[in-house]
């Protein structure tokens, strides 16, 4: 079974929405009940190689054309848009975060936990947004 | 500041080639040339060339500055 280039896309597009959706979840309920573990504590890295995993079987499954298809100039620019953009947002959570801290709405240990996982959701949900506004 | 036209959409209907038809040929995705076609997106050099290859044209033919 080989996948199209549009498949393959689509399955990495949705991955990362995901993946992005579950570190930006784990960082709000963090927040809100102010513990580093709302959840299981290894869910957003779980969901993070499982879409990894995904993503590659997608492509494994594909020809080099549709590889290529799929990873083209376009792709490669939005890609380093999402890091360029991605790349604030994770600095601009540090004062943030002081000033969080600075009114003790969160403790350091959810601070760092939250801070972790918006910042792998910055760049995710980025890079997803700027292919889907693209289509 | 100049703008990039271009007139890919042209080319490519004059030759029966869908959006579809062209990426394959040049190795990019179908969005790739809707955002080309639709001047969102400004190619690279070789990608401009390949596509002036496909369609059997001169870059110039496909790209031009406005003013």
């Amino acid at each position: 079974m080989a996948l199209s280039s549009f498949q393959i896309t689509t399955v990495r597009s949705v991955s990362l929405a995901m993946v992005g959706l579950c570190c930006l979840t784990y960082a709000v309920l963090a927040i809100a009940q102010d513990r580093p573990d709302p959840l299981l504590w290894y869910v957003p890295g779980a969901g993070g190689i499982l879409a990894s995993i995904g993503i590659f079987a997608s492509f494994a499954l594909a020809g080099r054309q549709e590889i290529l298809q799929a990873t083209d100039e376009l792709y490669r620019m939005v890609n380093h848009r999402a890091q360029r953009h991605s790349y604030w947002v994770a600095l601009a959570l540090y004062p943030l975060f002081a000033v969080l801290r600075g009114f003790d709405v969160v403790s350091v240990n959810t601070s760092l936990a939250a801070m972790g996982t918006l910042t792998g959701a910055s760049y995710l949900l980025l890079v997803t947004l700027y292919e889907w506004r693209l289509s | 500041m100049s703008e990039l036209r271009n007139n890919l959409k042209t080319l490519r209907a004059e030759r029966g080639m869908t959006q579809a038809d062209l990426a394959t040929a040049v190795s990019v995705s179908r969005k790739t040339i809707n955002t080309i076609e639709n001047r969102v997106f400004v190619p690279s050099t070789v990608l401009a060339l390949r596509l002036a290859d496909v369609l059997h044209v001169s870059v110039h033919d496909i790209f031009e500055l406005e003013n």
